[in-house]
């Protein structure tokens, strides 16, 4: 199986970036690309090559929904899992981000600490 | 007959045109007792007394004339003797032979002597008893019909136009409030009677009665006391053979009291129609042909119908597409079955405006019988402007909870990754610090879940999967997911009556919510090392699952406010046991959205047990 270790994150808050980074670089080991828009990561996905993509639903300028079916039409995107890191997370707001094909759903605020856990059980259960 | 020649026997031979036949001819002499000198012999066939009995010295014949009677005919032949009169007539009764009066009239002719002095009354007498009882007869019908009249208030007049004379019923005198012993009636005196203001409506009528004959009118009178009164009037015209018009004849009745409450029923209705039209509501009435039958102007209003649109037509003109096409079918299987959707329940539908456009509505049906026959009343409102208030708040709050958790998301990260080590040792009371702000952010976090379920039960739209299943797992589930709380504390948790196999009716993951926000509880108030234990047990025709804790109790003046929203006792507890002041009061609403009870029982410093009644089910067989 292949492992996990390329994660490109979506996310326009800045300071939630900074707690990602060290979530999952410092504590999970990933290696992790940040994107502040939807449009910074369709151009980011074409030479970084995610393993992963996380993203958060509600940005200015193009959301994540958007932007998790732009990437999905790239070449070679398909069959990346793309997970929804939100504070939108109603049951029904849950089930549209999985019937639109989101792998994962982690609610913000998320435990930094397991973070990197949470995401890689996700990774497995899409590759298991 | 030659005067002073008293024979019987002479005037039995003699027959003349009088001895028999309907009238008798008498003769009597001007003396006290009116003594008898002759009488043919039908006498008999009119009193039954014999000639020869009459024309006895004993028999006088004043003496078989009623009591009441004499004395008037007394007078009346004096007068009429003392005037000379050739000729009078007189009505009154004679007691026959048998004993029975019988009415008589006679034509009684003086005799006159050569000095001037009446000698003799010559009488020609018949019998009046039947032209009297027709007399009496005519008399009483007159005096039913005056009763009649009187009783419906209707009284009738005519009007002669040869002679310019006009005859009132005595009700008519009544109804116009006049003496017919002092008023003459008259046509000048009726036009004087008319109400002013009703005088065209009157004239306009009896020119309509000139080419059709008929006039027919509810007019006011005044009378003279100022009194004002309705009445109806009938009236008919009468022709000659020449096709002159020469009679007219009505009838006049009092209408005053129905006409007051036709006023006072028309200004209830009145009244009534006000209240429908001016409700904000629209209220439609259909019959069970489902043909409009009513609507009031709200109605008109949302659905941008004039009445005249919609009356007599079909109610599924305002529906859209799949109900336009299915209504009829939904009435005719009410109708059949009595299996309704709507009716006694009211819900939202959605409808159609004139200009096509669909709407959301709400609609409540109830049903009426009138005059045997089914009819609707559907009580509808526009609900499109609460629809939209109700999806602003939805993305108010949806938004609110979204920009609350990012900069919390902020917060709470950078203390995580602090106190998980991920950047290194920190010193203790560093640590200690940053427990503190680790716990706040946490509370913050479960405060904007509570407060996001808060809205949602408020707002009715918290879905329930309610389902019979066991209550005895959901116990233990919850006893699982407090364990990790309970460890922290060192509390036991202990389920003591398990209710296995008990039956009940709930929403698991609620209920879950419920039981967990208990043990949350039970086990922030237990000592350290305490016990709280969980039973599951019968009461009354109720499932009750109970948390029964070792703590402090519940302080009696809190007890009240208990399952209120953000209550907490007192707020050294607040610091000391961390918690939303929202659980409780979710655990409530839940509770009573799966159809139970919560409640709670404590003395202070004795523990607390609080516990859920739930729908208990029948154990299968």
């Amino acid at each position: 199986m292949r492992t996990l270790q390329k994660i490109l994150y979506v996310e326009d808050e800045p300071d939630i970036q900074a707690v990602a980074r060290v979530a999952l670089e410092m504590v999970g080991g990933f290696t992790l690309e940040i994107c502040s828009s939807g449009q910074e990561a369709l151009e980011s996905a074409k030479v970084f090559h995610p393993d992963l993509i996380l993203l958060d639903v509600m940005m200015p300028g193009m959301d994540g929904l958007t932007t998790m079916r732009k990437l999905r039409d790239q070449p070679g995107m398909a069959a990346v899992p793309m997970v929804f890191m939100t504070a939108k997370v109603q049951p029904e707001e849950v089930q549209e981000y999985l019937a639109q094909g989101a792998k994962g759903v982690i609610a913000k605020p998320f435990d930094p600490m397991k973070l990197s856990e949470e995401v890689r059980a996700i990774w497995e259960q899409d590759h298991g | 007959m030659p005067a002073g020649e008293p024979s019987a026997s002479r005037s039995m031979e003699s027959h003349d045109l009088f001895s028999d036949g309907p009238v008798v001819l008498i003769v009597w002499r001007h003396a006290p007792g009116w003594p008898v000198e002759m009488a043919t012999p039908n006498i008999t066939e009119l009193l039954g007394y014999q000639p020869s009995e009459l024309l006895a010295p004993s028999f006088r014949f004043r003496d078989i004339i009623h009591p009441d009677d004499l004395f008037l005919l007394e007078k009346e032949v004096r007068s009429h003797l003392a005037s000379k009169a050739p000729q009078f007539e007189r009505v009154y009764r004679i007691r026959s032979k048998n004993g029975v009066y019988r009415w008589i009239r006679d034509d009684n002719r003086p005799v006159y002597g050569p000095t001037g002095f009446v000698e003799r009354i010559r009488a020609w007498i018949w019998d009046y008893t039947p032209l009297k009882q027709a007399e009496a007869e005519l008399a009483r019908q007159r005096s039913r019909l005056e009763e009649v009249q009187s009783l419906a208030r209707l009284g009738h007049w005519e009007a002669n136009l040869l002679t310019g004379n006009l005859w009132w019923s005595e009700t008519i005198y009544d109804i116009f409030g006049q003496d017919p012993r002092t008023f003459t009636p008259s046509v000048e005196a009726f036009n004087q009677a008319l109400h002013p203001e009703d005088v065209p409506l009157v004239r306009e009528s009896e020119a309509r009665a000139m080419e059709t004959g008929r006039h027919d009118i509810e007019h006011r009178i005044i009378l003279p006391t100022g009194e004002v009164r309705w009445v109806h009037e009938l009236a008919t015209s009468e022709k000659d053979e020449q096709g002159r018009l020469v009679r007219l004849m009505g009838t006049i009745q009092d209408i005053t009291e129905r006409k007051q409450a036709g006023l006072a029923l028309a200004e209830s209705s009145c009244h009534t129609q006000a209240i429908l039209d001016n409700v904000i509501d629209g209220i439609i009435t259909i019959d069970q042909e489902r043909i409009v039958t009513s609507l009031n102007r709200a109605a008109e209003r949302i659905f941008g119908y004039s009445a005249e649109e919609v009356l007599g037509q079909n109610v599924n003109m305002l529906m859209p597409e799949p109900y336009h096409s299915e209504h009829d079918g939904y009435v005719t299987t009410y109708m059949k079955t009595g299996a309704t959707k709507i009716i006694g329940i009211g819900r939202e539908v959605e409808a159609q405006r004139k200009n096509g456009e669909v709407f959301p509505m709400e609609l409540a049906v109830s049903e009426i019988t009138r005059n045997s026959a089914k009819m609707f009343i559907g009580v509808v409102r526009d609900i499109t402007e609460r629809k939209r208030m109700e999806r602003m708040k939805n993305e108010f709050v949806a938004t609110v909870s979204h920009e609350l958790r990012t900069p919390l998301t902020s917060i709470s990260g950078p203390i995580g990754l602090l106190l998980g080590g991920a950047l290194g040792e920190i010193p203790e009371a560093a640590r200690r610090m940053l427990e503190v702000a680790h716990k706040n952010s946490q509370r913050l976090g479960a405060l904007i879940n509570d407060l996001l379920d808060m809205e949602k039960i408020a707002a009715g739209k918290m879905c329930f999967e309610i389902r019979t299943q066991e209550a005895t797992p959901l116990v233990e589930q919850a006893i699982q997911l407090g364990q990790p709380q309970a460890d922290l504390r060192r509390v036991i948790l202990a389920l003591g009556r398990r209710g296995e196999g008990t039956l009940i009716r709930v929403d698991g993951q609620r209920l879950l919510q419920v039981l967990t926000n208990f043990l949350s509880n039970a086990v922030k108030f237990t000592p350290k090392e305490g016990t709280v234990r969980v039973d599951v047990l019968e009461h009354e025709d109720m499932v009750r699952i109970q948390v029964n804790d070792d703590g402090p109790g519940i302080p009696k003046d809190f007890q009240e406010r208990i399952f209120e929203k953000f209550s907490q006792a007192d707020s050294s507890t607040t610091r000391a046991q961390s918690g939303t002041g929202l659980g409780l009061a979710i655990a409530k609403e839940l509770t009573e959205k799966m159809g139970g009870r919560i409640g709670f029982k404590s003395e202070e410093g004795r523990g607390a047990t609080f516990y859920v009644d739930l729908p208990r089910m029948k154990k299968e067989t």
